[in-house]
């Protein structure tokens, strides 16, 4: 199965031909909720990609909507079985919010993702000892999905491409704090060796960040399918409006060329590993 | 009653109208239906986005069956209060919702804790500095230009209103030593910022300190405001800034972890005087 393939963009494509069936249909969702003898909720929770659909209700459904031609209800069918195929992580994903769990589903299956964090190492890169010292998100179950999520997608056959751009105070806080943090840094840059990981720094000459929080833009191959993730205190969500998305991108891609080049990006790293090796040996540690 | 500003008073005429109205055993659907208003309306006062005239309150009031002639005078002033105009309200189009919220919070607290791990809070900012920001910021939810100098402008107001009250908040601030670092503007730039910082944290309400990167703290928390009140009734309020939002929080539980992680940051950090000793060598140290 190629990652592309995967259940979660299965689920996001149903939704949207099955919303856009029932509006050339010319019907409400409450109309379609009375037809099928289903809750209006139903309805609503299988347009918005919350619930799985069952190929039998997809039948259903496409029957009321009026649509005979059998190539397509073959494709809606295929993309409802495939929708509900079970993922490394479906037993993992339920206590988790609903938007972090929509992510997991979604770059399991991206190609391609660009990562910022203005306080923080990008999840897949963390230490065990990086991510237990962190803040957030720190509880046992947080933990074990962050464990599999890394294992999962960097060690797939097929690895998607990151780029993360990472700000200097962040290494600079792993390098001058007194923990050791199970290597971060060496494991930061034994990843950005690895051919599809590319990481660069943000450094202090490049002053303020464009942006005001963490985010993560997921790249699909079809047109407009890219979706952003973006953390707050607040609530996590997934983010699809294509004008959105393609301005963040845009502006991810200009503030990496304010940053370090992956050169000197490792650069940076090894003197750091430097200078914090030198001050353990200088404590007699 | 302590309460002066539309904002507060708005806040809690919003709490006290919606208590009333569940003391009274009511639903929304039925009061508003008593009251000849649509629901929306209804649900609108008590979320506190819409202020309320002083007759609606009365009248709310007495379906309510609140009698205590106290009380009454008391929300009756409260929607009065919650209509005054107020410098921002000209601006009002052209911010979002959660940041005039703020402004209009922050106007009315006697208290401010900051916790900065990006830039320097708003309030600190020198203006080529609070410029160089909002050149280079994308707001969230972005997607055309935006208005450097009006968000200057707010800026810079925001700083006279609340600094120079006749009695201005306490401050207490934590700043991550990397935004001392950060040369937002140029090192020119930031160097008269540090030194405008080392300079305000001379003001008796100020208290500046600075996170070390030799801390035990490796992924800090994103940047928060905690803002409280004279009058305990009014529990503190938590504004965040994410990529794509920014939120006021007033849920009591939900503001309690900030409450409780302000400080232990500052225990983690610099004393005041070391804190203002780094500021001014890294100032000095910049071309």
């Amino acid at each position: 199965m190629s990652p592309v393939d995967g259940p979660a963009l299965g689920r996001r494509r149903l939704r949207a031909a099955l919303r856009a069936a029932r509006l050339a249909a010319g019907l409400t969702q409450e109309q379609v909720a009375a037809a099928m003898d289903w809750s209006l909720s139903k309805v609503i929770r299988i347009e918005s990609g919350a619930v799985s659909v069952s190929t039998t209700d997809v039948r259903a459904l496409v029957r009321l909507y009026g649509i005979t031609d059998p190539r397509q209800v073959d494709e809606l069918v295929a993309l409802a079985r495939r929708s509900r195929r079970r993922q490394w992580f479906s037993s993992l994903r339920r206590n988790l919010p609903a938007p972090y769990a929509a992510y997991i589903g979604l770059e399991a299956e991206t190609s391609f993702i660009r990562y910022f964090h203005p306080t923080g190492l990008p999840n897949l890169f963390q230490t065990e000892a990086y991510a237990a010292a962190s803040t957030f998100r720190g509880d046992a179950h947080h933990l074990a999905v962050r464990r599999a999520r890394q294992r999962e997608l960097l060690n797939r056959p097929d690895p998607p491409e990151v780029v993360a751009l990472l700000a200097e105070g962040v290494l600079r806080r792993i390098a001058d704090g007194p923990d050791d943090l199970g290597g971060q840094l060496e494991h930061l840059r034994a990843l950005g060796d690895r051919p599809n990981i590319t990481i660069q720094v943000l450094p202090f000459t490049a002053g303020i960040f464009q942006f005001r929080g963490p985010f993560a833009i997921l790249q699909f191959p079809q047109p407009d399918a890219d979706v952003m993730f973006v953390e707050s205190a607040v609530a996590d969500d997934v983010i699809d409006q294509p004008e959105v998305v393609g301005a963040f991108r845009e502006e991810f891609d200009r503030a990496r060329e304010l940053a370090l080049s992956p050169a000197e990006t490792r650069l940076l790293i090894t003197r750091l590993i430097e200078s914090a090796s030198e001050r353990g040996e200088a404590r007699g540690g | 009653m302590t309460v002066q500003g539309p904002t507060v008073g708005r806040r809690r005429l919003r709490t006290a109208l919606r208590r009333a109205r569940e003391a009274a055993g009511l639903t929304q659907e039925q009061v508003a239906s008593a009251m000849d208003w649509s629901l929306s309306k209804l649900i609108r006062i008590e979320a506190g986005a819409v202020s309320i005239s002083t007759n609606d309150v009365k009248a709310l009031l007495q379906h309510y069956r609140v009698a205590d002639p106290a009380l009454v005078e008391e929300l009756v002033e409260l929607a009065r209060a919650s209509r005054r105009r107020a410098w921002w309200s000209r601006y009002r189009d052209a911010l979002p919702a959660s940041y005039t919220a703020l402004i209009g919070l922050e106007s009315e607290a006697v208290e401010l804790r900051f916790f900065q791990a990006v830039g320097i809070p708003g309030l600190l900012q020198t203006e080529a500095y609070a410029r160089a920001i909002f050149t280079a910021a994308v707001p969230p939810g972005w997607t055309g230009p935006v208005d450097v100098d009006l968000a200057v402008e707010v800026r810079l107001r925001r700083q006279r209103e609340v600094l120079d009250r006749p009695q201005p908040p306490t401050m207490r601030v934590v700043l991550d030593e990397a935004t001392l670092h950060r040369q937002t503007g140029g090192a020119a730039c930031l160097r008269e910022q540090l030194e405008h910082l080392v300079a305000m944290a001379e003001r008796p309400e100020i208290t500046i300190q600075v996170l070390p990167f030799t801390a035990t703290d490796y992924a800090v928390a994103a940047p928060f405001t905690i803002l409280s009140f004279a009058d305990p009734d009014d529990t503190d309020v938590v504004y965040v800034e994410a990529a794509m939002s920014q939120d006021v929080i007033d849920n009591p539980d939900a503001v309690r972890p900030y409450q409780l992680m302000f400080p232990r940051l500052q225990e983690k950090a610099l004393s005041p005087e070391d804190s203002v000793a780094l500021i001014a060598k890294i100032a000095s140290e910049l071309a």
